[in-house]
């Protein structure tokens, strides 16, 4: 029973260590890097006009851009500057 | 009849006031890591959790890259269940553990999302209430990039991850196909296959692309979680986590198309896996059991935020070379057929209609164990049923599942199975689920 119990102790306590270990290595190892997404456009159907009325600036993935709220700004899942007019499959409403 | 309805309602009612209680003390922010990461809310890049769309088939073949790295990737899981056998059989109770009571099934923490540019994890460590057993679960480790070729976009990666399939991103293979949620309480069927029987044993090693968001291919390799790769099965029951001989590859094949604006996607692929297992996971010497699985399977989503149709179809056949165990044939076959086919409405009200099918030769060493229950005494592995799911999502991270398991056969049989007088509708289950993410 005792040994049981250790046992057990020992296993969870490794998995402790091991998902915490994990979760630690991007506070301690990496520095934080820019927002912007990395995906290809043409994967996620990306359009530079709206989609039945849906367009990226009411989208939260949509960064905008620092000088005006037309101008283009970029975005957490795709590449590249993306039109607050713009579209793509990935939309998700702000509302 | 009266007193089953009200023990029910009662049940009912527990669950839904858990999951109200755990739901309502979550921080508003609290959700799971991946969201928090995209800024997505789940239905982005879910039908209902876990079911991908392809905006999450996208996000995980990019290696759980896309978005802002979080510093706490952390997420949270319980599971809330309650299973009723239609006849539990009181003189074998241990083969319905906790049958008719609330349990939490499964409590689980993620560790998830980004860890640099192109590196990103998706872990998960489980506390399984019926055993009272606290294990490593899924796991899948990607490193991921992208170039571009004659102006389209070419995916590679690369995974190690814990169980066969888990790195797929299409909901067909054992991994993360139909059902999603399911009792683990329940008397299941006595044959399985390789593929769909070795998770979180096994250390997978591979590489995989996707080009031009059509061609989809991966190899893999499965070893023993041993050695430098125990932390892969940290918490399981070594007593019978499986033995592999050397590497044991996969070979994976997909074409995908996506038409409408994303709106409708389909797929067919095939896939392969052949293991070599020792019959004694204590020596690891001398002669193996060979397994070949040879898997066909096929997808088609239509998804908009109103309507949402799903479907799956998946098949596996097995060959079993027995060169090391005793079984009555030195070789056997498995067939097995899985399909559903699901409809969600405002992404909150789901229904899910499911067929099983695992057919395959007689066996009496393999099959007939002689037990009441859970033997099979023409010793045939043949069982087929339905499933029929209804799914509730209040909010986006809270499932509550109503899921009837129909059996019109059960290991070998339709009625007196194991010999002993008990029929396979005898193993039809009501399986209440409350799923919160968290």
């Amino acid at each position: 029973m005792s040994s049981n119990f250790n046992c057990r102790r020992q296993v969870l306590k490794r998995g402790a260590i091991a998902l915490l270990s994990l979760a630690a290595i991007p506070i301690v190892v990496l520095p934080q890097n820019a927002h912007a997404g990395s995906a290809a456009k043409s994967d996620f159907h990306y359009q530079n006009s709206p989609h039945d009325g849906k367009h990226c600036s009411e989208c939260t993935a949509f960064l905008p851009s620092s000088q005006s709220q037309n101008s283009e700004g970029t975005c957490r899942i795709v590449a590249g500057p993306v039109s607050p007019l713009g579209w793509c499959m990935a939309f998700s409403s702000k509302g | 009849m009266h007193f089953f309805a009200l023990k029910w309602s009662r049940h009912l009612l527990i669950i839904i006031v858990a999951t109200i209680s755990v739901s309502s003390a979550a921080p508003a922010n609290a959700v799971p890591a991946f969201a928090r990461q995209t800024g997505l809310e789940c239905t982005s890049c879910h039908v209902s959790w876990p079911e991908l769309t392809p905006t999450g088939r996208q996000f995980k073949l990019n290696g759980y890259t896309l978005g802002e790295r979080q510093s706490f990737p952390l997420a949270g899981m319980l599971q809330l269940s309650r299973t009723s056998t239609a006849k539990a059989n009181p003189a074998n109770a241990g083969d319905f553990p906790r049958d008719g009571d609330v349990v939490v099934q499964q409590a689980s923490v993620f560790v998830a999302g980004k860890i640099s540019d192109h590196v990103g994890a998706f872990t998960q460590w489980t506390y399984d209430g019926i055993d009272h057993r606290a294990s490593i679960d899924n796991v899948d480790l990607r490193y991921a990039n992208r170039i571009d070729i004659a102006k389209q976009a070419l995916i590679y990666g690369f995974t190690l991850h814990n169980n066969p399939t888990v790195q797929d991103v299409f909901n067909t293979g054992p991994a993360w196909g139909f059902p999603f949620g399911s009792s683990s309480v329940a008397i299941a069927p006595n044959a399985s296959t390789a593929i769909e029987s070795l998770g979180q044993q096994v250390a997978g090693t591979g590489a995989y692309a996707l080009w031009a968001n059509t061609l989809y291919g991966e190899f893999s390799s499965y070893r023993t979680a041993d050695r430098e790769f125990s932390l892969l099965r940290t918490g399981t029951d070594r007593s019978s986590d499986a033995a592999l001989k050397g590497n044991n590859p996969y070979l994976r094949l997909a074409l995908q198309h996506e038409w409408d604006d994303g709106a409708q996607s389909a797929m067919i692929g095939a896939y392969r896996l052949s293991v070599d297992r020792y019959p004694d996971n204590t020596n690891t010497t001398g002669p193996i059991d060979r397994f070949r699985d040879v898997g066909v399977d096929a997808q088609y989503q239509y998804i908009t935020d109103r309507h949402r149709i799903s479907m799956q179809i998946n098949t596996i056949r097995e060959t079993q070379d027995w060169m090391a165990s005793t079984q009555s044939n030195p070789s056997d076959v498995l067939r097995e057929i899985r399909g559903k086919i699901g409809y969600y409405y405002d992404r909150k009200y789901g229904a899910n209609l499911g067929y099983f099918s695992i057919k395959g030769n007689s066996d009496a060493t393999l099959y007939n164990t002689g037990a009441a229950d859970t033997g099979s005494v023409s010793g045939s592995p043949n069982s087929s049923g339905y499933i029929l799911e209804l799914d509730y999502l209040p909010k986006r991270d809270v499932r509550l599942m109503l899921q009837y398991t129909e059996y019109t056969k059960f290991n070998g049989a339709k009625f007196n199975y194991d010999g002993f007088g008990r029929d396979a509708r005898n193993n039809n289950t009501l399986y209440l689920l409350a799923w919160l993410m968290f």
